[in-house]
C-alpha cells in the first residue's frame, strides 16, 4: 500500500470520527437549547399529539373515536402517501430545472463576457 | 471461452446512486410505506450512502487537501453541498434512531418518542429535499450523459440528419 492510499484510509477514519463528533454537538447542543428553553422544538408537546377527548359525541349523535397511528404505522398506497411522494418529486424537479436553466444561462453570459463559468 | 468483459466504474457508479434515489424517494414517505420499512430502508441507505461517499473517496480527499489552495469553483461549491448533506443524513439517521419504534426495540433498547429529536429528524428530513436536488442538478450533465450510454444505450438511436449537406452537393 503506498502513502497516498495509506493517507487516505486515515484520513477516511479521521472524517467518519469527527462526523460522529460533529452529530453528537449539534445533537447536545440543541437537547441543552430546549432544555433551557432557549429555542422551541416541540418539547412542550413531547412530540405528543394534542389530546382528543376519549369519546365524544358529534352533532349526528355518533359516538367518536380519535384516530390511531396505525393507518401511519401500516403504510400502503394512500392518497396522501403517493401526493407525498409526487411532492418530494415536484420539489427536486423544480430545484434540478432552476439550477440546470441557471448554469445555461450563466454560461452563455460568461462566453459573451469571454469569462469561463465558475459554477 | 473466458470472457473478459470490461468492467465499468461509471456504469458501477450510476446503478449505486440509481439505487439510493430510489431508496432515498421511498424512505422520505414513512406514510407510504409504513413505519417498519421506513426505517429499515433508511438504515440501509445510510449503508448506501456510506458506499456513494467510498466510492468517491478519492475526489474526498483530494478535494480536502486542495479545499483553501487552487480549486476550481464548482469543486469548491460541490464540496460544500456535499458536506452539507453529509451532515444533515447523519442527523436524519441518527435523530431516525433515537426515535425508532421498530429497529431499536429490535435490539431491546427503548427509543424516545416524540420531543427534540422528533423535531431534528423533520427538519433534517425537510432541507435534505432541497440539497439532494442541488445535487442532482450540479450532477445532471453526468446523470443525463450515462443514463443515455448504460440505461438506454439499447434504444435505436435518432437519426441526427435525413441528408448530409455534404452528401447533398454531390
Amino acid at each position: 500500500m503506498n502513502t497516498n492510499k495509506k493517507q487516505r484510509k486515515a484520513s477516511f477514519w479521521l472524517v467518519l470520527v469527527g462526523l460522529l463528533l460533529l452529530v453528537g454537538l449539534v445533537s447536545g447542543g440543541v437537547y441543552l437549547l430546549d432544555d433551557q428553553g432557549l429555542i422551541s422544538l416541540g418539547g412542550e408537546m413531547a412530540g405528543e399529539r394534542p389530546s382528543l377527548p376519549e369519546m365524544s359525541t358529534t352533532a349526528d349523535g355518533d359516538t367518536f373515536l380519535p384516530p390511531t397511528r396505525d393507518h401511519d404505522e401500516a403504510g400502503g398506497f394512500s392518497g396522501a402517501g403517493l401526493l407525498g411522494l409526487l411532492k418530494t418529486v415536484v420539489q427536486l424537479g423544480i430545484v434540478v430545472v432552476a439550477l440546470t436553466g441557471f448554469q445555461r444561462v450563466y454560461a452563455r453570459l460568461a462566453n459573451r463576457w469571454g469569462r469561463a463559468p465558475a459554477i | 471461452m473466458k470472457t473478459n468483459k470490461k468492467f465499468s466504474v461509471t456504469k458501477q457508479n450510476l446503478w449505486v446512486d440509481l439505487l439510493i434515489a430510489g431508496g432515498f424517494l421511498l424512505a422520505a414517505q414513512p406514510h407510504l410505506t409504513g413505519m417498519a420499512i421506513h426505517e429499515w430502508l433508511s438504515l440501509g441507505l445510510g449503508v448506501g450512502f456510506l458506499t456513494h461517499i467510498l466510492l468517491h473517496w478519492r475526489w474526498v480527499f483530494e478535494t480536502t487537501r486542495r479545499l483553501f489552495g487552487k480549486l476550481a469553483g464548482q469543486a469548491r461549491v460541490n464540496y460544500v453541498l456535499n458536506l452539507a448533506l453529509l451532515v444533515a443524513f447523519t442527523l436524519i439517521i441518527f435523530s431516525g434512531l433515537m426515535i425508532s419504534e421498530e429497529v431499536l426495540p429490535l435490539l431491546g433498547l427503548q427509543g424516545v418518542h416524540g420531543g427534540v429529536w422528533k423535531s431534528l429528524h423533520t427538519l433534517a428530513a425537510e432541507a435534505v429535499v432541497w440539497l439532494v436536488g442541488l445535487h442532482i442538478a450540479l450532477h445532471w450533465k453526468w446523470i443525463v450523459t450515462n443514463s443515455k450510454k448504460y440505461l438506454f444505450g439499447w434504444l435505436p438511436k435518432r437519426r441526427q440528419a435525413a441528408v448530409k449537406p455534404s452528401e447533398a452537393a454531390v
